[in-house]
């Protein structure tokens, strides 16, 4: 092989390498910003990310996302089962893919998907299936989170700090509840106050919403539990709805109001000089400017009735802390990767020096660790047009027809910053009817 | 240069073998079993369907019923309720439930609420349109005297590439006028799937 070919032939892999997607996600998530849909998926869709099979699933989360937020519910039902189909069979490690990803990146490999996104993707779907008022199909989907949250938990035995999603957990009890399960409902009740209290106390500072007591108190002594007294006086003997009290004489308005975009994530790197202009480089994924909650609490009112809610679910911090928790592990890989790469090079100038291509040693050598460095590219793939944040507020009615239900916003220091008309609504009598909105703030 | 020819040689063939994966298709007999997912399918819904209507048919509240009116009793199959893990299309099982309860010729059998509302529809136009030797009478439709009823339930061990699936569909028969259950039955299925842990 001459110099020429030598030369073409790494600037190949350097290329085949360095397909990006930062400029797409950066046009969807403008797109997501001034609620332009429609035209994200039309954007989505003639990207690469369409056509690659190795990001596969990122298209299909991305995909049933934006057609839930286009009101496409059954679209994005099927891309969602599609993002579902396709976790299963990623669940294979591909033996040709990893050794592609060993003298190359991360990038190589298809993505797989964080913990926390593949428990989104129920999430998404209960959603769809309860925007179409199919009850039914809802629950078969928390039935199925509960499995996967189950298996994180066994997984990582307490570990990592998502092993539970309070917020999840705590939906699925409100599900069951409506569809009259009410053991399975008590148990996920149960989970997200535990959860609550204590991973979300301590990791990112937030507490059980306020509902959860009167759901807990509730239930328990619906189901004629012992736990009714426990946390009778737990919660100091506060006042609740008991449920033929609500079944008979209200009705219940359960808003999920989603907050801004996910923070992306950035490629971090630490480089060591070698020969001449070459040098070693570590690169990894980390997140910057992750920005604060603006919010502190959201008020909705209907008619005469109003009803304080706050965060649930503090999605950025989450990723933030599912990714720290795997930074030794990348790292390790990362690291064993680029010594790899960089050993090659050593290897493959020493035994051209002993051979009659001598004078080409110093060349190849130079190549080799520039094209180790410039392959090292960090994985910074991730589900992009999911929220900042996630907020839940219940407001009990009397039952009727109400023509404005306003969503009111406030900063931490409670002046209100944002105030949406969210239409009419109807409640019946025992109803609990559920609404969604997606803002950015 | 000519090593780069060779390369060539090796390289542009390699494009074409990856680009004919061919797909194959071959009719199936609709009673020849394929599980291919590990999910409810056809074949549990058509086999579960047949066994419980036996099942059902020969259970004691059956001659009773016989003896009593001297009729054969009137069915409808109500509503069967999705409590599994999987979204399980419940109209494909009612399907087959009604046509093992059809063919069983041992039970009369009235539609079900949504095809009724067709066939008032039509037999409403009728009185306007139809011949009026031929024009049906209204409110004489029959009664059903029994409501079958029930729920497919699932329970899910799993551990790593394992997964063992349990399927328990119970159903009810209830008498009409007075609620009583005159038959509890059943079927459950278990399923042990592995999944490949290594691709190419």
């Amino acid at each position: 092989m001459n110099k020429r070919n030598v030369l073409l032939f790494l600037l190949l892999l350097i290329f085949a390498s360095c397909s990006s997607n930062r400029k797409l996600i950066t046009n969807i998530r403008k797109d997501l910003r001034s609620s332009n849909y429609n035209e994200a998926i039309v954007r989505l869709d003639k990207s690469d990310l369409a056509t690659n099979s190795k990001n596969n699933l990122l298209y299909y989360m991305e995909k049933g996302t934006l057609l839930f937020l286009a009101d496409r519910y059954s679209e994005s039902i099927t891309y969602f089962t599609l993002a579902k189909r396709r976790l299963d069979e990623l669940f294979a490690v591909s033996i040709s893919k990893q050794s592609a990803s060993m003298i190359s990146n991360d990038l190589a490999l298809p993505y797989k998907g964080e913990d926390f996104e593949k428990v989104l993707i129920h999430y998404y779907l209960a959603l769809d299936y309860l925007m179409l008022n199919n009850l039914e199909d809802a629950l078969v989907e928390c039935r199925q989170v509960n499995l996967l949250l189950n298996e994180i938990n066994e997984k990582y035995k307490k570990k990592n700090v998502y092993s539970e999603d309070a917020f999840v957990r705590y939906l699925n009890g409100v599900l069951f509840e409506i569809f009259g399960e009410l053991n399975d409902s008590y148990i996920d009740y149960y989970r997200s106050y535990k959860t609550y209290k204590n991973n979300y106390k301590r990791f990112y500072n937030i507490t059980y919403p306020s509902f959860l007591r009167n759901d807990l108190l509730r239930l328990s002594s619906n189901l004629g539990l012992d736990d009714f007294n426990i946390f009778k006086e737990k919660f100091g003997n506060i006042s609740y709805l008991s449920e033929s009290n609500f079944k008979y004489k209200n009705g219940e308005i359960i808003l999920i109001f989603e907050n801004g975009v996910i923070p992306r994530k950035t490629q971090g790197e630490v480089r060591a000089p070698l020969v001449n202009r070459a040098f070693f480089k570590l690169v990894f994924p980390e997140y910057r400017n992750i920005g604060d909650t603006v919010i502190g609490s959201v008020k909705l009112t209907a008619g005469k009735f109003s009803s304080v809610g706050g965060l649930v679910e503090p999605l950025a911090a989450i990723a933030v802390q599912d990714l720290k928790d795997r930074a030794d592990r990348i790292m390790a890989r990362m690291l064993a990767r680029a010594t790899v790469k960089h050993g090659a090079t050593e290897v493959a100038t020493e035994m051209l020096r002993r051979s009659k291509y001598s004078q080409f040693a110093p060349l190849v050598r130079i190549l080799g660790h520039f094209f180790s460095s410039a392959t090292e590219k960090a994985d910074t793939r991730g589900w992009y047009t999911l929220p900042h944040d996630i907020f839940l507020v219940r407001l009990l009615v009397a039952p009727g027809k109400y023509s404005n239900l306003q969503l009111n916003i406030y900063n931490r220091g409670d002046n209100k910053i944002g105030s949406v008309n969210l239409g009419s609504v109807t409640v019946k009598t025992g109803q609990r009817v559920f609404k969604y909105y997606r803002g950015y703030w | 240069m000519r090593n780069f020819k060779l390369l060539l040689l090796f390289v542009i063939p390699l494009f074409f073998v990856s680009s004919c994966a061919h797909k194959q298709i071959r009719r199936m007999d609709s009673s020849e079993i394929k599980d291919l997912s590990g999910r409810w399918n056809d074949t549990d819904s058509r086999l579960t369907a047949q066994k419980v209507i036996a099942e059902c048919l020969e259970s004691p509240w059956y001659n009773r019923h016989k003896s009593e009116t001297g009729k054969n009793p009137v069915v409808i199959v109500g509503r069967i309720v999705n409590k599994s893990h999987e979204h399980i299309n419940t109209e494909t099982f009612i399907n087959d439930l009604e046509k093992s309860l059809i063919n069983s010729g041992e039970v009369d059998f009235v539609a079900n609420n949504a095809t009724r509302e067709q066939v008032r529809a039509e037999r409403r136009s009728m009185q306007d349109w139809s011949n009026p030797d031929t024009v049906k009478r209204m409110r004489n439709e029959t009664g059903a005297d029994y409501m079958l009823v029930g729920s497919i339930n699932t329970i899910i061990d799993k551990e790593g590439k394992e997964t063992v699936k349990f399927y328990q569909i119970d159903l009810k028969l209830l008498q009409l006028e007075t609620n009583k259950i005159v038959w509890i039955g059943g079927k459950k299925i278990k399923k042990y799937i592995k999944k490949d842990s290594i691709s190419w």
